[in-house]
């Protein structure tokens, strides 16, 4: 049997190494960038890291050693990041055809067919990243997409490896597998790596070795597959072309609490444009509009409200004033008052592809206005998003969020360019 | 042409956006007014000056420049800087340096091992590059859009 070679490149905390691109005075220094709303810090540099800051937590937790430390936080800025992903990926299919674009920072690609020195080659692939785009990533290289993440984790950890780690014509990975907790292996989640630790399983060797039908017990097929590919033999193939979405969704926090259906019906008409928008550049249509709201369940002195709904369009159609509309009569039907809402998030599912948009004969309120909206969307590309919006969005932005320490767009907004 | 061209680029500064690429019909035959178009046959396709400019736009940024210390080489404050990532540095590259965490573009001067970063106006002086400068090159300019409109 022919074995497989994947490689899975991740950038290094890539939203901080994105800001350092634009501001290299960040270099050496603990940097950290935080989640939607200001919330967690969700990118963190080597050195904040090494400050004992852990992911994922919320910034309040950490102010003490901020303050101390001087750690420079930033609010993310998701348009940059966006841009700098492109970049990143554009280079590595330019490497590999065979590329499955993983996150907004991470890419598997697989090289079995190349007559090359795989390791050499991933140094090459990483060196380009770096120098074009100035971000640099780490490579892991294995016979199966589960080790390529754990190889990649090396690769992150052991700074010697110089950003790749190669498990190829590597015979015995018992060493690195013990050194792997169970819950670092891609495929177990939070609640998975708990039940197997009770287990006795606490790491990578350990679940490698345990037997098919005790690792069916416990965690079903995606299981199996999961040892399958541990023991080295390839089953998770490369997902090359984009799945058909089952669903589009935007949610957010609202920068500060709101009270009236105004507010929040201004927050909802955005949330359900934006989302239309999102289907429509992928040429699909939406035959089901939910909505949710709900308030803040961490504040004990306020009563918790959570309610959604739903509806069913009688066609599909990714006409935005349709969904808005649709939108709208969830939300007043979900609204109540007297509480404090904190989120709200607007769901379009039951897509099909546009051509498939039935003309309606008989119901007139029923037109697509497909003209109407290819005008809006060029609109908004040209002059950026949220240029043309609808009258019932108003401008109070009452909802908008907290996004205090946001950098500028420093690719893609000509007034906004960096300074030199 | 060289007037419609110029013209291309301040509207598209006007507009506030470089991104998306301006197309200008580009016909080989002047054209009479008037009446339609004896020239409508003879047109060459479009002049695209993304395709011109960025031919590699995964590496290719635009940073704007401020102050007068490239003057010399046709840099004035306010210029957009096309600087590409990808391409190596020679002597006597426009490069935007790294220089303490700041970044300033500069002339690259390599003279044996000795690495000096100039400036293009008599008012400012050389830097020599030392061992213990924090420097590194972030890019080589390729091409500076000036407006001619502007005072």
């Amino acid at each position: 049997m022919s074995s497989k070679v994947f490689a899975l490149i991740d950038c290094n905390a890539f939203y901080v190494s994105c800001e350092r691109v634009f501001n290299p005075k960040l270099n050496n220094r603990p940097v950290v960038a935080l989640s939607n709303n200001d919330g967690c810090i969700i990118s963190r540099s080597k050195e904040a890291k090494a400050l004992g800051i852990k992911m994922g937590v919320p910034l309040f937790k950490v102010k003490d050693i901020v303050k101390k430390e001087k750690v420079i936080v930033f609010s993310s800025n998701y348009t940059l990041y966006a841009d700098m992903s492109r970049r990143v990926m554009n280079i590595i299919a330019n490497f590999s055809s065979n590329t499955e674009v993983y996150s907004i920072d991470e890419a598997f690609i697989e090289i079995s067919d190349l007559s090359v020195d795989y390791e050499n080659y991933a140094h090459q692939l990483r060196s380009t990243i770096l120098q074009h785009t100035g971000i640099p990533v780490s490579i892991g290289l294995a016979p199966t997409k589960t080790l390529s993440k754990v190889a990649n984790h090396k690769a992150k950890k052991d700074e010697s490896l110089n950003g790749v780690c190669s498990f190829i014509g590597k015979d015995n990975l018992n060493d690195i597998l013990e050194a792997t907790e169970v819950g670092d292996i891609w495929g177990v989640g939070r609640r998975l790596s708990k039940k197997l630790i009770n287990q006795g399983v606490y790491n990578a060797r350990l679940l490698k070795d345990s037997s098919d039908s005790w690792v069916r017990k416990m965690m079903s097929v995606n299981g199996l597959k999961t040892i399958t590919e541990l023991r080295g033999i390839s089953c998770i193939p490369l997902e090359e072309s984009s799945m058909t979405r089952k669903s589009c969704c935007t949610t957010r926090s609202f920068g500060k609490f709101l009270t009236t259906l105004e507010d929040v019906e201004q927050a909802v008409t955005t949330f359900a444009r934006r989302t239309t928008e999102r289907i429509r550049s992928e040429s699909l249509a939406a035959s089901c509009v939910s909505v949710f709201v709900r308030t803040n369940p961490f504040d004990k002195k306020s009563p918790y409200y959570s309610n959604g709904a739903s509806k069913t369009l009688p066609y599909p159609t990714h006409d935005t004033t349709l969904i808005v509309k649709t939108a709208l009569s969830l939300t007043k039907r979900i609204f109540k008052k007297n509480y404090k809402y904190k989120k709200a998030g607007v769901l379009l599912s039951g897509f099909c592809d546009e051509s498939e948009i039935q003309e309606t004969l008989f119901d007139k309120n029923y037109n697509h206005n497909t003209d109407l909206m290819s005008a809006l969307d060029s609109i908004n590309k040209k002059y950026g998003r949220d240029t043309v919006q609808l009258a019932s969005e108003c401008q109070s932005g009452q909802w908008r969020q907290k996004r205090k320490s946001l950098t500028q767009n420093y690719t893609t907004q000509i007034d906004k360019l960096p300074l030199v | 042409m060289t007037h419609e061209l110029s013209n291309a680029i301040i509207r598209t500064k006007q507009e506030q956006n470089l991104i998306y690429p301006m197309f200008l019909t580009f016909y080989k035959e002047a054209v009479e007014c008037g009446f339609p178009s004896p020239a409508r046959d003879f047109t060459e396709g479009t002049i695209d000056l993304n395709e011109e400019l960025i031919p590699r736009p995964n590496s290719t940024f635009i940073v704007r420049a401020r102050g007068d210390s490239m003057i010399g080489s046709g840099i004035y404050p306010g210029d957009l800087l096309i600087v590409d990532r990808s391409l190596s540095p020679r002597n006597g590259s426009i490069i935007i340096a790294v220089l303490d965490g700041e970044l300033s573009v500069k002339g690259l001067e390599l003279n044996n091992d000795q690495v000096t970063l100039s400036s293009s106006n008599p008012n400012y002086s050389d830097v020599i590059v030392s061992e213990e400068m924090d420097f590194t090159i972030w890019g080589v300019c390729t091409n500076v859009v000036h407006n001619l409109t502007s005072s």
